[in-house]
């Protein structure tokens, strides 16, 4: 997919709630095929232009994983905190 | 490492650089050429597709800036990979960058001869006093060539 379609993707999935400054995209593609996380082509587009097309890696993938994982770590615990009753006795661990 | 041999890895990461600022020049003019056409196709006239799809894409050169640093001397990294990329606050193998500003394209003269120069003159340019001393050579030589 090239930048273009990575940013009307983002807009869709996020049904416009993520409204990305498009010019932010390039550094950050950047970056992670710097990272080896993704790897890039050039080839031609729906409309035969000359257009950089990127794929994800297998680094890239494994990145995904554990970005997943730390993400939906860490947006439990701050669930945990915005549903936390302060008249609630605290949950025994251990 | 040799004269020669230092002389060359600065060339190859010079062309390097130069070939990434034209293919993000590529990618830009492509992004913003489809958006005004999908714009278009949406009913906009031409004028209001050209100004929304800039709008949407907030600036080209702050973007340009946060890939390549501020205008000024630079590190950037060159490899035999040819994915030579500049990385401002990465001092792996350093090599200096003069930049006569935003004036100048990535095909400007001025600015290739300041790489050049750099590259042939400064080859010593890792170690931090020599970095230190090349740094203000090359800015205040690229500066006085400014019309």
């Amino acid at each position: 997919m090239h930048g273009y379609g990575i940013a009307r993707r983002i807009g869709q999935i996020s049904k416009e709630v993520l409204q990305l400054n498009q010019g932010t995209l390039y550094p950050a593609l950047l970056r992670m095929e710097q990272d080896g996380w993704i790897a890039s082509r050039w080839g031609a587009s729906e409309k035969n232009r000359k257009a950089k097309f990127y794929s994800i890696t297998g680094a890239g993938r494994r990145r995904l994983v554990k970005e997943t994982e730390d993400w939906r770590r860490m947006s439990s615990t701050i669930e945990r905190f915005l549903g936390f009753d302060p008249g609630e006795p605290a949950e025994e661990h251990g | 490492m040799s004269r020669a041999q230092v002389i060359a890895s600065r060339l190859r990461g010079l062309f390097g650089r130069d070939r990434l600022d034209t293919e993000l020049d590529q990618e830009v003019r492509f992004h913003l050429e489809t958006q005004i056409e999908d714009n278009l196709a949406a009913g906009m006239d031409p004028v209001e597709a050209r100004r929304a799809a800039l709008r949407s894409f907030g600036g080209i050169e702050p973007m340009k800036e946060t890939i390549q640093g501020p205008p000024g001397v630079r590190l950037y990294r060159g490899d035999s990979a040819g994915s030579a990329v500049r990385a401002s606050r990465s001092a792996q193998k350093p090599g200096l960058h003069g930049d006569v500003g935003d004036r100048a394209g990535p095909g400007d003269r001025r600015s290739t001869a300041c790489h050049v120069l750099n590259a042939v003159l400064f080859p010593a340019a890792s170690s931090s006093a020599g970095l230190a001393i090349s740094r203000f050579q090359s800015r205040n030589a690229c500066r006085a060539k400014r019309p």
